[in-house]
Formats: C-alpha cells, structure tokens, sequence
C-alpha cells in the first residue's frame, strides 16, 4: 500500500518532496571488528590513567 | 559484496549474531566480579520484524528501493532500543553495593570499577545498541568518524530519555556524525 501510494507520489512529480534522496546501500569497506567501539571509549574515559 | 547489512535481513543471521554481540560483557568489571548480559530471545526476534519494518518503511521512499548505511544504522538502534534485546544486566555485586562495601569484591578494585558500573548499570542498553549500530555503520564508510565519552554520554542520555524516538532521527545522528 505504501509503495503504492509513493509510486503515485512521485508519477506526479512530488518525489523531490516526499521522497528521499536517492541512494543505495554500497559496499562494505571493511570488518565490523574494525571498527571503533564504544568499549574503548569507556575504557579510556574510566580506566586509563590520564 | 552489500556485506553485514544485508545479512541481517536474515532473522537466524541477526538473532545469533546481535544475540552474540550483547553477551559480551564488558570485561573491565567481568575480570574482577560476574558480570552477564541477559539478552532476551523473543525480544531479539521483535527487534528483526521492527529491523525489517523499518527499512521496508526507507525502501519504499527511496527510487532505489535500497537504503543506505545511514538508514540501516538508524532502523537498526531504533529497533533493538524499542525491543530491549539486553533485558538485564547480572552483576555479582551492584554500585550499592560495591559502594557500601557489601560485596566480596576488594575494595581497590570496587571503587576502580565503581563509576564504569554505575554508567553500565544507567544505559547497558542504550550503549550497547549504539555501539552495535555504529560498528555496522563504520563498516562502510571510508573514514569513519570516531567518537569520545562526552558524545557517547550524551547519545546513551538522549536515548534514554527520549523514548520512541522516530527512525528519521536516529537515521540522522548517523548521517550526522559521519558526514
């Protein structure tokens, strides 16, 4: 139903306001391990000697 | 290669691998007392159907029919705050106790740990379910932004505080900091 009614939305030129940009989903770039975690935050903040 | 976000719309892929993210307890306070995250499994489910909803809800405004990380990352914390997939945190001695010094725990190591387990003890979930979303988000990105404590108390606050906030929002503090 939604898709419907965003479909009609945009046949009639209102994409630009009730769409969202368009985009898509890329491609991963790296690990999910690599990434920064909110672990090491508080690590830093509450364990490490300042 | 789309990678981790599109295995996680797949309900055995993101139950065991969200489930395995949030029972990592923060070994800061489990190499000094028993510290476990409860995570709850029909919980872990409700927040695949909110995950799958709301990117359903991104896709059909989107000509591509395929949001992106910032969106995904924002449909993923608004889901897994709204089901609480960390139900509880199991902690041998609690901050009144370690406070009070009601706890087998010694005393250097309770007030080392203390203000880290009162933190936790505030926003377990919120915390662990900004990280996770995070972590999928950078995973993406060619630079990633990082983050410090001031901004992930505040994020972990304002989380709390502000229940039922809407995906847009949330899809925009992702877009926000990265950009």
């Amino acid at each position: 139903m939604k898709r419907t009614t965003a479909a009609a939305a945009a046949d009639q030129g209102d994409d630009v306001v009730l769409m969202y940009p368009d985009n898509q989903l890329k491609d991963q770039k790296r690990a999910f391990e690599q990434a920064h975690s909110a672990f090491s935050v508080v690590k830093k903040a509450f364990f490490d000697p300042k | 290669m789309n990678g981790l976000f599109v295995s996680l719309e797949d309900e055995d892929f993101f139950v065991d691998f969200v489930g395995a993210f949030f029972r990592h307890a923060p070994e800061e306070i489990s190499a000094v007392m028993r510290c476990r995250n409860k995570v709850d499994m029909d919980r872990l489910k409700y927040a695949f159907d909110l995950y799958k909803q709301n990117i359903e809800r991104f896709a059909v405004l989107l000509k591509s029919s395929n949001p992106d990380h910032y969106k995904r990352a924002g449909a993923l914390l608004q889901a897994l705050l709204e089901a609480k997939a960390v139900s509880d945190v199991d902690l041998e001695s609690n901050s009144d106790e370690l406070e009070s010094g009601y706890t087998r725990v010694h005393l250097g190591d309770a007030e080392h740990i203390l203000p880290f387990v009162k933190f936790y003890e505030t926003y377990f979930n919120e915390m662990m379910a900004f990280d996770l979303a995070y972590r999928c988000c950078a995973a993406y990105e060619e630079c990633p932004r990082e983050y410090d404590f001031d901004y992930l108390h505040n994020v972990c606050r304002y989380l709390k505080i502000n229940a039922n906030l809407p995906v847009d929002s949330l899809f925009m503090l992702f877009k926000s900091l990265m950009q």
